[in-house]
């Protein structure tokens, strides 16, 4: 049987950052993220996948994953057994990647994941990660899961549903509708890329990245959007309270933001509702860019300041077709459903 | 959110001075003139000035053994701060505090703290009582990740957070207790999962960072004076030198502190200014040059203030 690699990209410092104490941000502890692992692993497992490639973290959520599995599991030799169930067990190793300790770490995680054979990778953190994670997968499809309440790229979806999706995606059970190639924002400064964005690049006037998030309404001078659609959350709602993109869509979109008026009621952070005043909006197609005309001022890179224009920076953001390729969660499991996987014999049989 | 650049250059000067008060408390410890410990508090100096950059004078703040920052930038002043590390009669507390007890009660500093983790049970004593006044003061609590693991933690928070009390919680995580490890220590690594527990909210910042915890505090402190109650801000950062003046650190990653020296947050925030053309070279050269003029003030006035006497040993004590 085909027993493929998973990759597992899960970051322990997401889900703490000021939204917490300037919104009603859901305060996502490292331990809850242990039981999310522990989901995703044994939902992996048992469909059959043969190894886990992990990005190795300061928190070590992996090994407090298997450790809390509980006295049915063993693991040993970096095999991990059901001892209830006759399966061959799944192998759980890390990703041959040295830490830094910094975001870029999910980067280089991905690509290590990629280059060592896994079929699909999942994501465990909020758009931050998986922007960093988007910039190393390369051809190998993500799966991102949302471990807070304020993302629009990765789905909030029960874990355990999400090992299915990953597993029918690597076992290639999912389906052609699986997997869409995603957008993505490409940030020009003086001629050079300098950063990308998976869902929107929003230029803040005002000259720190400081605590990352924005919150600030009046703050928001310019912005770019590969998506927003009517249940988004965050600055992407401000399209998807207007005129809404979906994900697949051969377009983006753009805002200029006026802070004098009020135009737009938008939900852009948990529990913070504000009115928007916004001048200009419209399509940007694929290969188009909008000029930023506002300095000093910071870009925000999926929620977070990243970008600082100076003075005499020409910047420009532009919209690519050419993004990561993503799992459609229910597609996938639309697919498996449709070839039986869940009736399987030898998967019963396993199941113990 | 927009911080005037006046106060951006004045946190740049506290940090400075900080510095500069640190740098000259080690080599007067090194050459035997300051008596008892002394720990530094180099590379830390983004924290106490991003907090307290937001408070008003007549606000509290709660600090530990690592104190002389935060007094700093609470107005102290270097002359009598250091005729306090000198054990002298001019000093904050005649000279019988030192380093690790300084207190100047008038400028809203209520003490560092010899006792690891005192603080934190203190600070909601003061808050509790800025409420029971119906003022809108605040009060800060400085304490480590270590201090974190002690009862009080749990003591101070669980009061603060039932009673909604003005207490912002800053926690100055530079991963090691002493020479403990903070891994080895506990078993989470982001001490601000511990906010969840008491239904308050709580972010880890870059605690190198000066704008980002000046961000963090503002928000925290608007909170506690509305009345909505206590808050915690996990600050990470790494302290240069040992636990202790005298401590080799032979504990710590050559490779680990190399990598946070890089992250030295006084560079770090000059360049940015520099950049932003809000100070050109000469301006930070002086802002240097006035921070070491007023340190070197302050030791000649500490070398000629006199030793307490005798006949006060007892005075000004308890127990």
């Amino acid at each position: 049987m085909n027993r493929p690699t998973v990759g597992l990209i899960a970051n322990p410092a997401s889900g703490k950052d000021i939204r917490r104490l300037v919104a009603h941000g859901t305060v996502v502890d490292n331990q809850g993220k242990v039981s999310i692992v522990r989901r995703l692993v044994i939902s992996l497992m048992t469909c059959g996948v043969g190894r886990i490639l992990y990005m190795p973290d300061y928190f070590g959520l992996m090994h407090k994953a298997v450790d809390g599995l509980g006295s049915n599991y063993s693991f040993k030799d970096g095999l991990l057994k059901n001892a209830q169930a006759p399966g061959p067990g799944i192998k759980i190793e890390q990703a041959d990647v040295e830490l830094t300790g910094s975001q870029n770490d999910s980067r280089t995680a991905a690509e290590a994941i990629a280059r060592q054979g896994a079929k699909c990778i999942l994501v465990l953190g909020g758009d931050g990660t998986c922007r960093q994670a988007a910039k190393g997968s390369g051809q190998v499809p993500l799966l991102p899961i949302s471990s807070g309440t304020n993302n629009v790229f990765p789905s909030m979806v029960e874990a355990t549903t999400a090992g299915l999706a990953a597993a029918a995606v690597a076992l290639d059970l999912a389906g052609p509708q699986a997997v869409y190639q995603a957008k993505r924002l490409t940030i020009e400064k003086n001629g050079q890329k300098v950063d990308e964005a998976l869902v929107d690049a929003v230029v803040t006037r005002g000259s720190f990245t400081g605590s990352k998030a924005v919150w600030d309404v009046s703050d928001l001078a310019q912005a770019v959007f590969t998506r927003g659609e009517p249940g988004d959350m965050g600055l992407a709602s401000i399209i998807g309270k207007t005129n809404p993109v979906s994900p697949k869509d051969s377009f983006g979109a753009y805002v200029v933001f006026d802070p004098r008026r009020r135009d737009l009621m938008a939900p852009i952070a948990p529990g913070v509702i504000k009115a928007v005043g916004v001048t200009d909006s419209g399509r940007l197609y694929v290969g188009e860019h909008i000029d930023i005309s506002v300095s000093p001022a910071v870009i925000a890179l999926d929620g977070e300041r990243e970008v600082e224009i100076s003075e005499n920076d020409k910047v420009s953001i532009s919209l690519s077709s050419q993004g990561p390729f993503v799992v459609d969660l229910e597609a996938a499991l639309a697919g498996s459903v449709a070839l039986g996987f869940y009736r399987d014999a030898q998967r019963l049989a396993e199941l113990g | 959110m927009k911080i005037e650049k006046e106060i951006l250059i004045k946190m740049y000067s506290d940090m400075v001075r900080i510095r500069a008060f640190e740098h000259k408390a080690r080599d007067l410890f090194a050459a035997q003139k300051i008596p008892g410990f002394v720990h530094l508090y180099v590379g830390e100096e983004a924290i106490a000035t991003g907090v307290i950059s937001n408070l008003k004078p007549e606000d509290y703040i709660h600090s530990h053994h690592r104190g002389h920052g935060h007094l700093l930038v609470k107005g102290g002043d270097p002359n009598v701060m250091m005729a306090e590390l000198f054990g002298k009669t001019d000093g904050y507390c005649k000279g019988k505090g030192g380093s690790m007890h300084i207190a100047a009660v008038d400028l809203g500093m209520l003490g560092a703290n010899g006792i690891v983790g005192a603080g934190l049970t203190l600070a909601a004593g003061v808050g509790f009582a800025l409420k029971y006044l119906k003022t809108d003061k605040v009060c800060i609590c400085f304490f480590g990740d270590g201090s974190s693991n002690r009862g009080t933690f749990h003591e101070g928070l669980n009061m603060a957070s039932t009673f909604k009390l003005p207490v912002v919680y800053v926690c100055e995580n530079n991963q090691y207790g002493i020479s403990n490890r903070q891994t080895t220590a506990m078993n989470i690594t982001d001490i601000s999962d511990r906010a969840g527990a008491y239904g308050i909210p709580g972010i880890t910042v870059d605690g190198n960072d000066p704008v980002a915890v000046y961000e963090a505090a503002y928000e925290a402190i608007a909170r506690a004076r509305r009345g909505e109650g206590p808050s915690l801000i996990e600050c990470k950062t790494w302290r240069h030198r040992g636990h202790f003046e005298g401590d080799p650190s032979t504990y710590k990653n050559p490779q680990e502190q190399a990598a946070w020296l890089d992250k030295d947050p006084i560079p770090q925030f000059a360049k940015k200014l520099l950049d932003l053309k809000y100070v050109d070279q000469k301006t930070l050269d002086s802002i240097k040059a006035k921070a070491d003029q007023d340190i070197e003030a302050g030791v000649a006035f500490a070398e000629k203030s006199p030793y307490p006497e005798i006949s006060e040993l007892t005075t000004d004590v308890l127990a």
